[in-house]
């Protein structure tokens, strides 16, 4: 039923369906909650997020999202193989057509990185062989950028099937949604015009920035469209952790 | 076939062109200072050279302005408006005939277009211009022969010429470029010809010339050449004195051959290739719609086709069935996506596909239309394509159908 669908309009547990990355069919991974109604908790997979007002926010330490094997983890050796791990993953997962979404995915990575080093001092310094972190190691804080994002909208939109709308690319920061259109010179399509509208008009934590498709060439990142925490990502942060700790870690951790 | 097939598309009305609604390979729409909007239309031949529709309102149109060609023995295939300046193409069905070449008109009164300028590629191995470009209100790309072009094979005249046509009283040919081994002297070998036709028919296939060139202001270094049995080319024209192969694909042999339209999706590293159906009742079956990986220029790798209706159900309706011209993302008052791609596929009428899935082409809207009254055959055929920024469809039948205006409802 579409019913029991993540509605991100819902009274008592409003959530943001977020499908993102090559996937062709939305519906079923939409589906697959109307088969499993009630209670749900947020969640990342490497297909989609389910997102709520309340979440902490998705970023690159997030786990769920890239799946590293035994053997891949043994082989890396620094924060910067392990980034470099996250960035073609992340990459990877928008299609090998879509190259301005490409182009922004590695502006916004690189930018991601840079950050730490202008703000290193803030950081703390290192390496030291007696830190145990390095203030590289803030970067897999950085927030997790969802390529292709297809929103679910709630049955108001359209009761009888799930709809979606469709972000370039989708962040999930603490209570905000910031979505990125690339503007080109591409004539809008009627009805993906109509559900976007419809996202834009009645999400309650959306944010949509348009970056206009001649501002991805600029050699960095388009910061100044982009609201502060963007840029500084550490903050509220007492520690960094790399992505796909362990579960023993992770259960330590949680609050 | 009586009745309309149709899907997510909608008629807004039909005009037969006064009677003469035989529609070439041109289509280009006018917004002029008053807000008017005027559909340029040419024709598959003669007598009328070109027509100016009113599609101000596209329910209620008007024809404001019909034109003659100076004789039978000749046609204006194609052309194209940018501004108020209109380029058309002009070739002879006679070597040597006159008048081959271009001709400008101000059109600012568009119901009295003005001849300023005419340059003639007259000569006698020459044809003329089949097919012209001009959307940058600066240079015409276009396909035709010329005075002092001698091909080895009398098919393969047409070749790449480049115009400026900044000053339209002195137009002058700046650059030019030929499939390497069809010009009389050429070091190359001649091509391997795919299907050989006889000699003294100079129309059809069998042919190494250009049709399309299409050049794009925000990408001015490069020209992508539909060169018939060639197959596709993309030119390095940075130097458009000297334009240079970047790389060729080509699926004939064993295809069929008449490679059309090479349309670039730049943001998206593909390109869509059209060849041309030129025969009726489905004999040069099948004509495709290619979708090219182009991400690599120098290694075209073709992924994918567009999906034709059933040669069964479409290949003996009457005409042609296949590929042809396509809306070609031009500047202007156009329709642009590099998602959406609009076809005229003849007899299978104007078709549109989603293309978000380049590996899987989705046909998402269609419209094929009844046989027009007067037509030489017993179905439509859809021969030329234009999409306005409004999503608004113009396409036109190659013999009497005239003028088709629809609703794109995706």
């Amino acid at each position: 039923m579409i019913q029991e669908y993540p509605d991100f309009l819902s009274q008592d547990r409003p959530q943001t369906l977020i499908v993102y990355g090559i996937v062709t069919n939305p519906e079923t991974i939409a589906n697959g909650f109307g088969q499993r109604p009630g209670e749900r908790p947020a969640e990342l997979t490497n297909r989609y997020a389910l997102v709520s007002p309340v979440s902490l926010g998705l970023r690159l330490s997030s786990p769920g999202w890239i799946d590293i094997s035994f053997q891949q983890m043994s082989q890396v050796k620094s924060t910067g193989d392990i980034f470099d791990l996250c960035r073609e993953r992340i990459i990877n997962r928008s299609s090998p057509f879509s190259k301005l979404i490409r182009l922004f995915l590695e502006r916004y990575l690189e930018f991601a990185r840079a950050q730490l080093e202008v703000h290193k001092h803030e950081l703390g310094a290192g390496p030291s062989d007696n830190e145990i972190f390095d203030y590289r190691d803030w970067v897999f804080s950085a927030w997790l950028p969802l390529p292709q994002a297809q929103i679910l909208l709630p049955p108001a939109f359209d009761a009888r099937q799930p709809s979606f709308a469709e972000l370039d690319i989708a962040f999930s920061l603490s209570a905000q949604l910031i979505g990125v259109k690339i503007d080109g010179a591409s004539t809008p399509i009627k009805s993906r015009q109509k559900k976007l509208n419809y996202l834009i008009e009645h999400h309650p934590h959306l944010t949509v920035v348009h970056v206009p498709k001649n501002r991805l060439r600029d050699e960095t990142f388009i910061q100044d469209l982009f609201p502060e925490s963007i840029a500084r990502f550490w903050q509220g942060l007492s520690l960094p952790q790399g992505p796909c700790p362990p579960e023993i870690l992770l259960n330590r951790l949680a609050p | 076939m009586s009745d309309t097939l149709s899907k997510n598309m909608s008629l807004l009305s039909q005009n037969t062109l006064g009677g003469f609604g035989g529609v070439g390979e041109g289509m280009a729409l006018q917004v002029t200072g008053k807000g008017r909007r005027i559909l340029w239309i040419a024709h598959e031949g003669p007598p009328k050279n070109f027509t100016g529709v009113d599609v101000t309102d596209p329910k209620n149109t008007v024809v404001v302005c019909q034109t003659e060609l100076p004789h039978q023995k000749m046609r204006s295939n194609s052309l194209e408006v940018t501004g108020d300046i209109l380029a058309v193409a002009y070739q002879v069905y006679e070597l040597g005939l006159e008048p081959a070449g271009i001709e400008l008109f101000d059109v600012s009164d568009p119901a009295n277009p003005k001849s300023i300028g005419f340059h003639s590629t007259a000569g006698p191995h020459s044809r003329g211009v089949h097919c012209l470009w001009f959307v940058d209100g600066q240079y015409v790309h276009m396909a035709s022969g010329a005075p002092d072009f001698t091909p080895r094979h009398p098919r393969d005249d047409q070749i790449y010429q480049i115009i400026d046509v900044r000053n339209p009283g002195k137009m002058e040919e700046i650059g030019r470029w030929w499939y390497p081994g069809t010009r009389e002297g050429d070091d190359a070998p001649p091509p391997e010809r795919i299907i050989p036709e006889p000699m003294d028919q100079l129309r059809g296939g069998d042919a190494f010339r250009l049709h399309n060139a299409n050049v794009y202001p925000d990408h001015p270094d490069r020209a992508y050449l539909g060169y018939i049995d060639g197959g596709a080319f993309i030119l390095d024209i940075a130097d458009k004195s000297r334009p240079e192969a970047v790389s060729h694909w080509s699926p004939h042999n064993p295809y069929p051959g008449f490679t059309h339209t090479v349309m670039p999706l730049f943001d998206r590293g593909l390109l869509v290739v059209t060849d041309e159906c030129i025969k009726d009742d489905a004999e040069d079956w099948p004509k495709l719609t290619w979708v090219i990986d182009a991400r690599n220029e120098k290694n075209l790798v073709p992924i994918s086709t567009l999906p034709l209706p059933p040669v069964e159900e479409y290949g003996h309706r009457g005409g042609r069935f296949g590929s042809h011209n396509l809306h070609e993302n031009r500047p202007g008052p156009s329709f642009h996506s590099e998602e959406i791609i609009v076809g005229a596929f003849f007899n299978a009428g104007i078709r549109v596909y989603d293309l978000n899935n380049p590996y899987q082409p989705e046909l998402i809207a269609y419209f094929v239309p009844p046989a027009p009254a007067n037509s030489r055959v017993n179905a439509i055929q859809m021969n030329e394509v234009y999409v306005d920024e409004n999503g608004i469809v113009y396409a036109g039948d190659r013999w009497a159908g005239g003028l088709y205006i629809m609703e794109l409802d995706i």
